[in-house]
């Protein structure tokens, strides 16, 4: 029996049918000032659940869900986002949002909350440098300034004509997530109107 | 060599630059400026006032005046690549390799043929249009060739390629000043101070407004410039501060959300490729000040339009900003103050003014006493009443004016010029207010509408306001500011308003801004006509115009604005409004508060398509999905097809198939071996909570209840009106868990509504919905040998393959990767919808093709997937389907059930015109010749022969060759169809061809047992 | 374009949203007598007043979240948003619930259960 090679377990990424780096500048400029990369299968669930057995996700989550909609907390391996009044995102290494998914599943709350897999559906893009909120405010409505949407603050919104969500990390890092399907319309749109500012995008690993 | 500029002064007074020289091509000849010029400036320091040809009579026109009021001066731009037509020239600054050129004129501006135009003025009335347009038809065929050669405002590139890159650009701030004269940066300064984020825009070069113009004042014991320059370079050194210049405040809308245009490159002899030519601003502002300052009132008078005629206002400011002098022997004619500081600076710039005409009786100002002083003939109580001259002013007739009776009382005295300059009087800029609804006052003592200022948003100040005098208006917007301001402060922890703010200081002004208003003055000569007193110069519309449209019963100033196309051109009668509406009151004698005033809409200056498309265009046009599989699609030659934002393989052409061979190809396949599509389009929706059963039972028309777990059930979604929205099917995967799939292009509507059903109609159902549509690719596996090749195809238990029965779902493993198993079809085959998890799509799709290659496994792309559920009556949601079409006009009857309580759409379903016989039925149609297909969309009808017109019996909503029949196929939704069967219709041709002929069957055409699908 | 303040997510451009119509359309029960004209006045008829409306809103491109509000039709000013299943809370809005022709219509006492006793 023909089996798949080890390249096709790991399995595509959303932007893994383009041919990456891109880079796009001006040639009046010597470097990029965004840096623009996928974070390959980064694992993401989205629970709902109502407050009553919140703490408790948050306990077999490792996360503090005790967030305000439009809130986030975490970096790196783990970040919780609150979608809504009942719902919430956790973006979890690669791989780990296995286990976390078998641990929600098997917990005795499990009847009163929802958890779906969604990390293939969603795509999470790394964007940072000093001019990433020049780019951004080309084609979001949100206020951008550093004073109204700093660390630890998403929102749901749309980029361009994408509908996304931008998780602030620090004053020029953010994460967007877009819907896979929508992963090459955003890059493309990065990519245009990052060209005046200079821009590279890379695939990320895994 | 180019030609010397003769007007250009010596003195170094105004914002050019003298170091350095621009050359620029107009009309094909080089000319030389200075940078910091616009085209009309430097075109002026040549002497050149001719610079375009009128919209209807082809008159020639000069410049008019010195920014976006301008009328006359529109030129046309040529790019290496493209030509922007109608730009103004008063605006265009210039910039070394500058090529423009004149418009309206045929073969050149001095000769146009076009011209004779005038001399048949009396074709061109007001309500022009409206009259040719009654006119019998044959008629018009005629005119029409004529009017399009002379119409219209110039020409777009032939090409409508724009090589340009446009930039979008959202903001917010605290506060918006529009215009950056001294009233604009003074608030900008208060609200500055106060730390709050003040966004300043003027549609200039460089901050100033009409300080920039003007060397009369001061501001705190300095020249006002000195002044305004020590402000703007505070705020611009302030981070809390953007100072945006070239940048016109477009349009203000609901909640202080307003359009900016910034012009970045526009000005540039190299412009960068990264940079915008112009960048759109969508700003939300909390608070806006207009202080977008005042237009200058021409006088109406005969001959009023001929070059070397300029408002007074736009005279001085060549002289002060651009060093130059327009005309050497001048008449001003006025009837107000302002003027005579004109009359001064053309004195003082070597000119000679050959007589001020002031309308005004018995004026007295200092300024009068002044300019008499120096010797120059002040006439009051006089008027222009007429100028006359062929390409440029070369005589006036001055006489003793009435302004009681409105004419002469003597006869009128000739008097050689080459110059005029007219003020009467200033039209704040209320535009931005009124395109807010914001209601305007007339001011019998200032003769101008000005802004009520009602509304918490904005706030008008300055001569915007009608607050003419420079030291009112700083007091003003101090004032204004300071209370904006400390509204902000209650919402917005970050401002604090200063404790003490000085009010600049400034001499109180002596000019007096009360002028005498006189609409339009009568030549009192039967040989002159008021028929070349222009009111909108743009628009050609003339005093002649307004009384006409006045005498044909055109009594409010929106019907005559309309009808004689006045303050309709681009320039939205920035300089012609107000006249116009004095000539209506007077002829109506009514008073101008009576008469009313029209409403300005956005924008205020023309904005370009391009700034406004920005960067959606071209790739990037709309978003394109692709699927996980895309890449294998296009690198085994597929043809894609647009499905919503969708791009699905359509088909997958050989070398040398047509696309009818493809489909055959494909759909042969398909039915004797296998086939495979990429179905990871389809909307997919996780239904998760204790309630998720009974919610299912509620949308679908059909039992969800009951459904076992493990198993899918075909569903059918109605609105509540009870006509098909979607279908799809949907499989329980636990008591509490479904999976729902629903059409490629109703996903987001299906999961919006259900939605809106669960949060607003049914807040007690526990129900959480999450599209997991990119989460699963889906490839659907058809025909004979699919059973063969999934077998083939699983990793651990094979046997799971043997016991499979239709419509269940089994979650296993297909070559070690998780997946979950369908068995339901589309195709009317054996048939396994295999969903993976996304990663795995391409990886699924690839090894399916490889171990199906032995059993004649073919990708068949959605044309081929057409064909096939057509073949077997699958109805497509959208085709067969718009709204208007219930379960019973389809003939599924049987997916309604009799015994659920309630579900969304079956009141509706049972109302009495629902079970009308003669609703539009689905039915089938096979065409008499087998090889003929219908288009579809074409309409049925039973007889062919029928007198027009005909009665239409339905349309073909599918049409497809069927190559397992070897005959053409249909499907139709037909009046009282059902009961049709058997009968034969005929579908007319567009081309003139023989109507097609059908017969109606069941649109089952294909294996109507079902056999093959259950296997 | 409106700045609407969406009750979860605050304020946001009108674009973010879509709009629901006419708010407070009760369903009629499933054990309704209706005739098909009474039906009609649930299944289509539709207020569009001058002045105060309250209509139903979606912060689609947000967090997806239905909520009503009051707008004036003339002014655009929005008076207040409330959530789904509530009145409105201003006194122009409570006035403008209760001289919707609706509340007089037999399709929304269709929609309440028989036994209520209104005091």
């Amino acid at each position: 029996m023909a089996k798949i090679s080890t390249h096709m377990a790991i399995g595509n990424s959303a932007l893994s049918n383009r041919t990456l780096p891109i880079i796009k500048k001006p040639e009046s400029l010597k470097t990029t000032q965004i840096e623009l990369s996928e974070i390959r299968h980064l694992g993401k669930l989205n629970i709902r659940c109502a407050s009553k057995t919140r703490d408790t996700v948050g306990r077999l989550t490792q996360c503090n869900l005790s967030l305000q909609p439009n809130q986030s907390n975490g970096k790196a391996e783990r970040i919780a986002l609150c979608l809504g009044p009942d719902e919430y995102l956790i973006l979890a290494e690669q791989g780990s949002e296995v286990q976390l998914e078998k641990t929600l599943n098997s917990s005795d709350i499990i009847k009163q909350i929802s958890v779906t897999n969604v990390s293939d559906a969603l795509c999470a893009l790394s964007l940072s440098g000093e001019k990433v909120r020049d780019l951004l405010s080309k084609g979001c409505a949100i206020d951008l300034h550093p004073d109204s949407f700093s660390r630890n603050q998403s929102a749901q919104c749309d980029l361009a004509l994408a509908n996304v969500i931008l998780i602030c990390l620090e004053e020029d890092e953010f994460i967007c997530i877009c819907r896979t399907s929508f992963a090459e319309y955003v890059l493309d749109w990065c990519l245009d109107a990052g060209f005046e500012y200079g821009i590279s995008a890379s695939a990320g690993s895994d | 060599m180019s030609p010397k500029q003769s007007h250009r002064l010596r003195a170094n007074s105004g914002a050019i630059n003298r170091q350095k020289s621009v050359q620029f091509t107009f009309d094909g000849k080089k000319y030389t400026g200075f940078e910091g010029d616009t085209l009309a400036s430097a075109l002026l320091a040549h002497g050149m006032h001719l610079v375009g040809r009128s919209f209807k009579y082809h008159r020639p026109r000069g410049i008019f005046g010195c920014g976006s009021e301008e009328p006359n001066a529109l030129i046309r731009v040529i790019h290496p690549s493209n030509a922007e037509p109608n730009l103004r020239a008063t605006q265009l600054e210039i910039y070394d390799g500058l090529v423009a050129e004149s418009q309206n004129r045929f073969p050149s501006l001095k000769i146009d043929f076009l011209s004779v135009n005038s001399f048949f003025a009396r074709f061109f009335p007001a309500g022009f249009y409206y009259k040719t347009f009654m006119w019998p038809a044959s008629l018009w065929m005629f005119y029409e060739k004529f009017i399009r050669q002379a119409a219209g405002l110039g020409r777009v590139s032939k090409d409508h390629h724009d090589p340009d890159r446009y930039e979008h650009k959202y903001a917010h701030c605290d506060l918006l000043v529009a215009g950056g004269g001294a009233s604009g940066l003074q608030a900008a300064l208060v609200a500055a101070n106060s730390g709050a984020r003040v966004i300043i825009a003027d549609e200039q070069s460089e901050l100033g407004g009409w300080l920039l113009t003007d060397n009369n004042f001061n501001i705190d014991q300095k020249p006002a410039m000195d002044w305004a320059s020590n402000v703007i370079k505070k705020l611009r050194s302030m981070p809390n501060v953007s100072c945006l210049v070239r940048t016109t405040v477009a349009a203000s809308m609901d909640d202080n959300f307003i359009l900016m245009a910034e012009r970045v490159t526009e000005h540039l002899s190299i412009k960068e490729a990264h940079l915008p030519k112009q960048r759109l601003w969508k700003l939300r502002a909390a608070k806006v000040i207009l202080a977008t300052g005042a237009i200058e009132r021409p006088l109406i008078f005969s001959g009023n339009d001929l070059p070397g005629i300029m408002l007074s206002s736009a005279a001085r400011s060549y002289i002060f900003r651009y060093d130059v002098l327009a005309g050497t022997r001048a008449i001003i004619f006025t009837n107000n103050d302002d003027a005579y500081y004109t009359a001064l600076a053309i004195h003082q710039a070597g000119g000679f003014v050959r007589c001020v005409v002031d309308l005004r009786d018995n004026p007295k100002s200092q300024i009068i006493t002044t300019l008499r002083k120096l010797g120059i003939d002040v006439r009051t109580g006089h008027a222009v009443t007429a100028a006359h001259g062929t390409l440029h002013v070369a005589s006036v007739d001055i006489a003793k004016y009435d302004t009681e009776n409105g004419a002469p009382t003597l006869d009128a005295v000739h008097m050689d010029c080459n110059f005029l300059a007219m003020s009467g009087g200033l039209n704040p800029v209320v535009h931005l207010h009124s395109q807010r609804k914001g209601r305007l006052i007339w001011d019998d003592r200032t003769s101008c509408y000005r802004p009520e200022n009602k509304s918490d948003e904005w706030v008008s100040i300055g001569s915007a306001n009608g607050t003419f005098q420079l030291g009112r208006a700083l007091s003003e917007a101090t004032k204004v500011a300071s209370s904006v301001i400390t509204k902000l402060t209650s919402e917005n922890k970050g401002i604090m308003l200063q404790e003490t703010i000085a009010i600049p200081q400034t001499e109180e002004n002596k000019q007096n801004w009360t002028p005498l208003p006189v609409w339009l003055v009568q030549s009192g000569q039967p040989y002159i006509s008021d028929k070349t007193a222009f009111v909108d110069f743009q628009n050609d519309a003339t005093a002649a115009d307004i009384k006409l449209a006045v005498r044909e019963g055109y009594h409010s100033v929106e019907h005559v604005k309309r009808y004689t196309t006045t303050g309709m051109a681009t320039d939205q009668g920035k300089t012609s409004n107000i006249n116009a509406i004095g000539i209506l009151a007077n002829t109506l004698n009514k008073s101008i508060a009576e008469t009313g005033t029209t409403t300005f809409r956005p924008p205020y200056t023309p904005t370009s398509i391009g700034a406004i498309a920005g960067r959606n265009i071209g790739s990037l046009f709309a978003p394109v999905r692709t699927t996980r599989m895309h890449s294998w699609h296009k690198a085994n030659g597929a043809t894609f097809e647009h499905v919503g934002q969708w791009m699905r393989a359509w088909y997958y052409p050989r070398e040398e198939e047509d696309f009818q061979q493809t489909i055959n190809r494909e759909v042969h396949a398909t039915r004797h071996y296998a086939g495979l599509l990429d179905a990871s389009t389809l909307g997919k929706i996780d239904v998760k909570g204790p309630d998720s059963a009974e919610f299912l039972n509620r949308v679908y028309t059909n039992n969800f209840a009951t459904l076992p777990i493990g198993k899918s059930r075909y569903g059918l979604m109605l609105k509540e009106d009870g006509m098909v929205f979607d279908d799809g099917v949907t499989t329980r995967l636990s008591e509490d868990h479904f999976y729902m799939t629903t059409t490629s292009g109703g996903a987001a509507g299906v999961l919006a509504w259900l939605e809106e059903l669960l949060q607003t109609e049914w807040q007690d159902l526990k129900v959480y919905l999450t599209s997991v549509t990119e989460q699963w690719s889906v490839a659907s596996l058809s025909g004979p040998n699919a059973k063969s090749i999934l077998k083939a195809c699983m990793s651990e238990d094979k046997t799971v393959v043997d016991d499979f029965p239709f419509m269940t779902m089994k979650d296993t493993f297909i070559a070690g990767i998780p997946a979950r198993i369908f068995r339901i079809s589309f195709t009317g085959e054996m048939a396994f919808e295999i969903n993976v998890p996304a990663r795995y799509g391409l990886a699924l799709w690839s090894y399916l093709m490889r171990v199906g290659k032995e059993f004649k496994l073919t990708a068949y792309g959605t044309e081929a997937m057409h064909v096939l559920r057509a073949e077997k009556g699958f109805i497509i949601v959208g085709q067969e389907t718009d709204g208007t079409v219930t379960p019973y006009d389809l003939d599924m009857h049987w997916i309604v059930s009799k015994k659920k309580a309630d579900f969304i759409g079956k009141r509706a379903l049972e109302r009495s015109s629902m079970n009308e016989p003669q609703r539009k039925q689905l039915v089938g149609l096979l065409t008499d010749d087998p090889n003929k297909i219908i288009p579809e969309g074409a309409h049925a009808v039973l007889d062919p022969d029928q007198k027009m017109p005909i009665s239409m019996l339905g349309h073909v909503s599918s049409s497809y060759y069927s190559p397992n029949l070897k005959h053409s196929i249909a499907m139709a939704l037909l009046k009282g169809g059902l009961n049709r069967k058997g009968q034969t219709v005929y579908i007319p041709m567009l081309d003139g061809q023989e109507p097609i002929k059908a017969k109606i069957v069941d649109p089952i055409f294909f294996d109507k047992q079902g056999d093959r699908l259950r296997g | 374009m409106l700045k609407i303040k969406c009750p979860i997510c605050g304020n946001r451009d009108e674009t973010e949203f879509s709009c629901g119509g006419e708010a407070h359309i009760a369903r009629p029960l499933v054990d309704n007598k209706l005739t098909d004209k009474a039906f009609s006045e649930y299944l289509f008829m539709r207020d569009n007043p001058k002045g105060i409306f309250l209509e139903r809103w979606c912060h689609t491109s947000g967090c997806r979240r239905w909520f009503n509000l009051a707008r004036d039709t003339i002014s655009h000013e929005i008076i207040e948003v409330y959530p789904i299943g509530q009145m409105p809370k201003t006194a122009k809005g409570k006035k403008s619930y209760q001289a919707n022709w609706r509340r007089r219509s037999k399709a929304e006492a269709a929609s309440k259960p028989a036994k209520r006793i209104v005091k």
